[in-house]
């Protein structure tokens, strides 16, 4: 059991058994770096993305809201990184409290969608039959819709708001990633296992909770982070038809589309900014997530480019 | 199929009743007169005066009969209005879908086939890119580059393929290219694992040690059998191709069906919204009934249904 020496320990101050487990683990990270490099490279911008947004408060070195009408349309220099807005806002302090929006966007729409995609798939596969038709017919129809048209239906139906673009969000994707889940779901209920679970008398929820959802989880990591890209772009789409988050709070897609737009000629920061961060942050998710398929799950073919 | 499309259909009628109530007041602002009776002409003519179940059979008939109603606001019939301007989107959409195989499907081919390499990881790399930035971005930029460098805009004004395909194509040819290569990132995924699946398969080592060129096996033997999957996603990427048809509509000024029903959204057009969601919806439906239908006739495997 005892990997590292008890000198090394005694050096680092640890007890033998959690440095041994921390060589390991950081062995273990090492070779699956090695591994998977876009894969990463990409797990550190998404780090980089999350500590810019959890910090911006003590980051940005302005404040995002405040106008300056003396330094408008200014181009980066060493007081702006990224150059000033036609109201003289810094624009990197707007970009990293954009940061925030967009991730909790991200994490909201993946975690409230990937929990009810679970819900939804094992149970159309567990109960099988008439519910799972019902349901999977309800899919089809989501599914038939283009998503900017649903998000756009529920954002007018709810108001443009921060919760309801996440609504928005979580329910599409929580439609459409639920066949993914679904399809895990019926391959683990045709083993021996849950047969015999059931012969003991596990009970339905007993069998849905230790007996699949645990072999899914690979499913549900790997799409989850494709979807957290997916939330983010999806943002920048609303927000470039004017049905996201309303001004004056900054967010990477109402950046993009309006003031980067707009002032594309005179102030081409102000449109290449936003684009490269959101850009970065959504290439970074979607390679994430191919990673994690390769290490997880090669066999998870379906899982594609996110569902937006 | 049926049943999807029942369920189509309540959602779309169900939709109306959802609206705040402040939106039949939107409407009624930009007509005169007097606003409770106003108010209930408009309610009578989107027909949410009758009870449910009536609305419901009677949109269902209506559209067995292809009869959509009429918009609020011009009073042109909705299923008139969609057939004038489903040319420009099911043209945009179907160059798209061409763009996107004649990159997807060789850079898949050959990133299975120098799987792991840096090329591999480029052209992977490359494609998701295309796929990070926000299509409207990259089609800003399709727009200013070229002006600024080139001296050339595409053509804004919309002629049909039939009346002048040049000007016609050289609107066209963006906003294809940018939703092609959108598309592509999830096809080449594709295409690549089932490349790689089907490469390791006996049959193919059969083929390499009778000596064949990598030529003859890939193309021959592996690449039929890969596509397969691949004609599936398309029936999947439909609705997506018409969610990007949307921006790329309003950029560059395509009187496509996308901008119909966003203006529609903007204007509380009810009726042409429930229109245009119903027919794309039958026509996902439709594609995917083709792409089942096609299994068939690709492997000769399935075809016992």
């Amino acid at each position: 059991m005892a990997r590292a020496t008890p000198a090394r320990a005694g050096e680092i101050g640890l007890e033998p058994r959690s440095a041994a487990r921390l060589q390991v683990a950081a062995g273990s990270l090492l070779r699956i770096a090695r591994a998977e490099p876009l894969g990463a490279i990409s797990a550190i911008i998404l780090v980089l993305f999350i500590l810019a947004a959890v910090f911006a408060p003590a980051l940005a070195p302005y404040n995002p809201l405040s106008n300056n009408h003396s330094i408008e349309m200014q181009p980066p220099s060493s007081g702006h990184l990224f150059g000033t807005d036609q109201f003289g806002r810094d624009v990197l302090s707007r970009i990293l409290y954009g940061a925030r929006v967009s991730l909790e966007v991200g994490i909201g729409a993946t975690i409230a969608g990937g929990v009810i995609a679970v819900i939804i798939g094992v149970l159309s596969a567990y109960f099988g039959g008439a519910v799972d038709y019902l349901i999977q017919r309800v899919v089809d129809m989501v599914q038939a819709i283009p998503s900017l048209v649903l998000l756009i239906a529920i954002l007018v139906i709810l108001g443009p708001s921060l919760p309801n673009v996440i609504i928005a969000l979580s329910v599409r994707s929580a439609f459409v990633t639920s066949r993914v889940m679904r399809s895990a779901a019926l391959t683990i209920l045709g083993q021996p296992y849950v047969d015999a679970g059931r012969i003991i008398g596990a009970s339905h929820l007993r069998i849905m909770s230790s007996y699949i959802l645990p072999n899914i989880m690979a499913a549900v990591i790997v799409l989850g982070t494709v979807n957290f890209g997916g939330a983010i772009l999806a943002e920048a789409f609303l927000a470039f038809l004017g049905y996201s988050v309303p001004p004056p709070q900054p967010t990477w897609g109402s950046m993009l589309s309006a003031e980067g737009r707009t002032y594309m000629f005179v102030g081409p920061w102000l449109l290449i900014a936003p684009t490269a961060v959101l850009s970065a942050v959504v290439f970074a998710a979607n390679m994430f997530g191919d990673a994690m398929r390769d290490i997880l799950d090669p066999r998870l073919r379906q899982a594609g480019s996110g569902t937006f | 199929m049926i049943p999807t499309f029942l369920i189509l259909l309540l959602v779309v009628v169900g939709m109306i009743r959802l609206i705040p109530g402040n939106a039949v007041d939107l409407m009624l602002t930009s007509q005169s007169g007097d606003r409770d009776v106003s108010r209930l002409a408009v309610e009578h003519r989107l027909g949410i005066d009758r009870p449910v179940t009536v609305q419901y059979l009677s949109y269902a008939a209506g559209v067995l009969h292809g009869d959509l109603g009429r918009s609020l606001w011009t009073q042109r019939p909705v299923s008139e209005m969609i057939a004038g301007r489903a040319p420009a989107t099911v043209e945009m959409v179907g160059l798209a879908v061409v763009v996107s195989m004649l990159i997807s499907i060789p850079i898949g081919i050959i990133s299975a086939l120098r799987q792991d390499t840096p090329m591999d990881y480029a052209l992977r790399s490359a494609v998701i890119l295309g796929l990070s930035v926000p299509s409207f971005a990259l089609a800003t930029m399709a727009l200013i580059f070229p002006a600024l460098w080139f001296h050339w805009t595409p053509p804004l004004e919309y002629k049909p393929l039939t009346v002048d395909p040049l000007s016609n194509l050289g609107q066209m040819v963006l906003p294809a290219l940018i939703l092609g290569v959108g598309l592509s990132a999830t096809i080449v995924r594709l295409m690549r694992a089932m490349m790689l699946e089907v490469l390791r398969q006996d049959y193919i080592r059969t083929a390499w040690s009778k000596g064949l060129r990598e030529r003859s096996v890939v193309v021959e033997h592996a690449l039929k059998n890969a596509l397969i999957p691949v004609i599936t996603l398309f029936g999947i990427q439909v609705a997506f191709l018409l969610s990007g048809s949307v921006v790329m509509e309003q950029i560059f000024a395509v009187p496509g069906v996308g901008r119909l029903l966003i203006d529609a959204i903007s204007q509380r057009d009810y009726p042409v919204v429930q229109g245009v969601t119903v027919t794309v919806g039958i026509a996902v439906m439709a594609i995917n009934l083709l792409v089942d239908l096609s299994y068939g006739f690709l492997d000769p495997r399935i075809r016992v249904h």
